[in-house]
């Protein structure tokens, strides 16, 4: 069986504040944007610093008491690779020099990327594959968003997170509901730079339907619709992850969902009745950072005695594909 | 849910003070009609009548009262 040992997590050096934000705008204030998002400050990587760079440090933090050579396998998600090709994993497992006969393999998801990560990891430990798999969920959407983007860039920060997932005699992480759903695949999207529509550095930047300045280089996304996807998916996949592990809401400690935003963590803690004191929303110093977001926050609670050996959580993401899942982790 | 609780719990959303609105302000002139209201303004139809309706259909309603007749004006009591 399979249980995460340790968490840990880096951020890049550089802070931009809601102050920093709302001077380049009209349209928002910084206490607007601190009620609407729960974000005050997003770290923001560095020119040169890519998300590999973020996965190493992370890295190097989560195995600062283990052997890299005990790492059996290396899972990396992203979707700001270094290159089309190689692998960022591929990478990252020579700059820790993990040893040569362990798998590495990048795989691409956003927002409930975490979750299919630890049900990967758990998976290869069951069929016992690897008895040591690191975990890493690494994102800089800053570097996809227009510099002119105001409103993606007071959600969204970087940030990268590492996971030990190794093998046990006790369950720790236990049963997975996921979901999938193509169709949204344009709310939420980098339209350029791939191969169904290729890089142009000539595009022209012009404000899409929400008002906002981005070419087809840059990120997109309808924020309605995602708001809309979300209230139909979450409580569904929260039903699921429940009924999966035959648990009710009184069987778990703590429901540390994707911290999107505040306002729609909010809503989603309504209609899924979720007690407020059990309900995680800690995202006022990192922003969304994506795949990051669940396991910066239960490394977070950790570290500060808020999660407990012995404790049960929900983790629950979703976002772009669309894409989601749910799954419980006793800790 | 009256049509002027929704009103006011429209306004709300808007972060606007009661008044400052009324059921047929043109929305477009409305400064606070913004991304972040309308997806509070979706949270407020969704918890209220259970039904979701596009941020596309929101951003080109005119004004409360043509956003009431979306909803179906009979799922209000008065």
């Amino acid at each position: 069986m399979a249980i995460i040992e340790r968490i840990e997590y880096f951020l890049p050096e550089s802070v931009i504040s809601n102050d920093d934000l709302a001077k380049l705008t009209t349209r928002f204030s910084s206490e607007k944007i601190k009620a609407k998002l729960g974000v005050s400050n997003r770290h923001i990587a560095g020119e040169d610093e890519t998300a590999l760079d973020l996965a190493f440090e992370a890295a190097q933090l989560v195995l600062k008491d283990a052997d890299p050579q005990s790492i059996d396998f290396l899972l990396l998600c992203t979707q700001s690779p270094d290159y089309f090709l190689p692998t960022s994993a591929c990478v990252l497992h020579e700059k820790l020099g993990l040893r040569s006969d362990a798998g590495a393999l990048d795989f691409n998801l956003g927002c409930s990327g975490y979750v299919y990560g630890l049900a990967l990891a758990k998976s290869l430990i069951h069929a016992k594959m690897a008895s040591k798999v690191l975990l890493i969920t690494s994102e800089t959407y800053s570097k996809h968003i227009h510099p002119q983007d105001i409103p993606n860039r007071t959600i969204f920060g970087d940030g990268a997170a590492a996971t030990l997932v190794v093998d046990s005699p006790e369950p720790g992480i236990r049963e997975f509901a996921f979901g999938t759903d193509g169709t949204g695949k344009n709310n939420l999207i980098v339209p350029a730079g791939g191969f169904r529509k290729r890089f142009d550095p000539e595009a022209p930047a012009d404000f899409d339907d929400n008002g906002v300045l981005r070419s087809d280089n840059h990120l997109y996304m309808n924020g309605p619709e995602i708001f809309n996807f979300t209230i139909k998916a979450v409580p569904i996949v929260f039903e699921q992850t429940l009924t999966k592990n035959g648990l009710a809401i009184e069987d778990i400690d703590w429901f540390v969902f994707h911290q999107a935003n505040k306002h729609m963590l909010k809503y989603l803690r309504t209609i899924c009745n979720i007690p407020e004191e059990k309900f995680i929303i800690d995202m006022e110093e990192t922003g969304n950072t994506v795949s990051a977001t669940i396991p910066i926050a239960l490394s977070r609670m950790y570290r500060e005695g808020q999660l407990k050996k012995g404790q049960r959580a929900m983790i629950l993401g979703f976002g772009v594909g669309y894409s989601w899942g749910g799954g419980i982790i006793d800790f | 849910m009256t049509k002027q609780d929704f009103l006011n719990e429209f306004t709300e959303a808007l972060e606007l003070d009661e008044g400052d609105i009324d059921f047929s302000t043109p929305l477009s002139e409305v400064e606070n009609y913004d991304s972040f209201a309308i997806i509070s303004v979706i949270a407020l139809i969704h918890k209220n009548f259970g039904v979701q309706l596009s941020g596309d259909d929101l951003q080109n309603i005119v004004s409360v009262n043509s956003l009431i007749e979306k909803i179906g004006a009979e799922k209000f009591n008065g």
